[in-house]
């Protein structure tokens, strides 16, 4: 199935009573049994059901299935927001005195946890530069146990090698984990080598900025049985190749508790229809604004791997299927003064964070979403007070163009 | 023949492959099921091409996890 069809069809069957193609929501905090017999059998595993929505819901069933669907993944769980399944996934694999390698080139949540809360449980994390392979490996020692980057990251909008970090941690035998939030569907995961895929599903997911969500799908790319992550050992023995999943969901979401709402998976899961469809129009959108910003004299560089200037063209190319290279881009102005000019003159854009929404979304990274880092953490992101990330919607493209056109006119002429 | 599935005997026909036997014996949630196999958990690929034989003992297990 091609993915337009999976879109609609894939990890969903009909209502066998009714003929529903819609899945209901499933509003019950748990589940009651006809014996205890049977309730001790779902306990233990050897009969399906559900007991508490804290950890599994029929609605969140469906929606993990349609995921796994998405991505052609062994399993997915889904979290309540993307820093949830980020954090969940992460937490999974790690433990005390455990290395995580990861590219430096990243959202500020994660970039927060990993300098934050990381080292706080002791778990020793290394940023890198992302794009620079030879430093990734020199980063990895002998108590690595992930690597983590974001295939399209945020707000730098740069591209990772994945096949060299995918080769890399088949070479530690350390599992990959990778944040797709910005390439939806268009990562040939299992394929590639990378072990999990992380989403904020509130993204491109739903696609109409409505609730927040998150899910980490297991592509089946890495061999369980062989992971050296000893608190994983006695899941490995019970689920084989599921084991991983049956650890987020029995511990990482039994113990921690990041559950998505049933009626948020209801809504992100109507999104997936439309997903390819939708993706479409925002690279093409994407595209033609980032080849428009290229052109205005007050723009002194433009961040999308669409362009064929882009020094992540051909990889974007090669790793996403050569049509659509992504619904962010960011381009940057003089300084601070100029991106708030700017900003403040766009019509039809929203002056907003959040990405993947209807609407095209545009925000001053360095004051908002990045206020709190210090320049040097800024500048090791990629962002500096003159940058502009701009999401980029489905409205029509000329109204977007010449809505940014006449906000970029607005910056007063410098002497 | 006779084979074990969760712990009791039960008689199929022969020659049946993994995945033919999930929808033989209804198995809930097929594509959230485990196979446990003569002991070993079964890659999900392997579903297709692993045929049961006389005397097998297969597990069908679900990682849904406990609640309060």
């Amino acid at each position: 199935m091609r993915l337009e069809t999976k879109n609609v069809h894939g990890g969903r069957t009909l209502d066998p009573e009714t003929g529903a193609t819609q899945f209901p929501v499933h509003l019950s905090s748990a589940f009651a049994y006809p014996d205890s017999k049977r309730l001790a059998e779902v306990f233990a595993g050897t009969e399906f059901g559900h007991v508490y929505s804290r950890i599994t819901n029929p609605t969140l069933t469906a929606f993990e299935l349609r995921l796994s669907s998405l991505e052609g993944g062994i399993g997915t769980v889904a979290f309540s927001t993307g820093m949830a399944a980020v954090s969940g996934a992460l937490l999974g694999l790690l433990s005390h005195g455990d290395t995580l390698v990861a590219s430096s080139s990243l959202f500020g949540g994660t970039w927060s946890l990993f300098q934050e809360f990381f080292p706080r449980m002791g778990i020793r994390v290394k940023l890198v530069d992302g794009m620079d392979l030879s430093a990734v490996r020199a980063a990895v020692d002998d108590r690595t146990r992930a690597l983590y980057v974001e295939s399209v990251s945020n707000p730098a909008i740069g591209v990772a090698d994945l096949e060299g970090w995918a080769a890399l941690a088949k070479e530690i035998n350390a599992p990959l984990v990778v944040d797709n939030t910005c390439m939806p569907a268009h990562l040939e995961g299992k394929k590639l080598g990378i072990a999990l895929l992380v989403y904020s599903t509130t993204k491109w997911i739903d696609g109409h900025g409505r609730a927040v969500g998150g899910a980490v799908t297991d592509t089946g790319a890495y061999k369980w049985r062989n992971a050296p992550h000893a608190h994983l050992a006695p899941w490995i023995a019970k689920a084989g190749p599921m084991a991983f999943l049956a650890y987020l969901r029995n511990r990482i979401l039994r113990d921690l508790g990041g559950t998505l709402s049933p009626h948020t998976a209801w809504i992100h899961s109507s999104g997936i229809d439309t997903l390819k469809l939708r993706f479409d129009r925002h690279c093409d959108n994407a595209l033609e604004l980032a080849e428009f910003l290229s052109t205005h004299p007050a723009v002194r560089s433009v961040l999308y791997p669409g362009l064929e200037s882009s020094p992540f063209h051909e990889r974007s190319k090669a790793l996403f299927g050569g049509r659509n290279h992504g619904a962010v881009l960011s381009f940057t102005v003089a300084d601070q003064e100029s991106a708030w000019t700017v900003l403040d003159s766009l019509k039809v854009a929203s002056r907003m964070t959040n990405l993947g929404d209807t609407r095209t979304l545009a925000l001053h990274v360095w004051s908002t979403i990045n206020a709190a880092f210090t320049p040097e953490e800024n500048a090791a992101m990629g962002v500096d007070p003159g940058l502009v990330r701009v999401s980029v919607g489905l409205e029509n493209a000329q109204d977007l163009v010449d809505d940014f056109r006449q906000a970029l006119d607005a910056i007063p002429a410098r002497p | 023949m006779s084979i074990q599935i969760n712990g009791q005997q039960k008689d199929v026909p022969a020659g049946l492959s993994v995945t033919q036997l999930i929808a033989h014996e209804m198995i809930k949630q097929p594509l959230m099921v485990s196979v446990e196999y003569n002991g070993d958990i079964l890659d999900r690929e392997a579903f297709e091409t692993t045929v049961v034989k006389d005397g097998d003992a297969v597990e069908f297990l679900y990682f849904m996890g406990g609640g309060s």
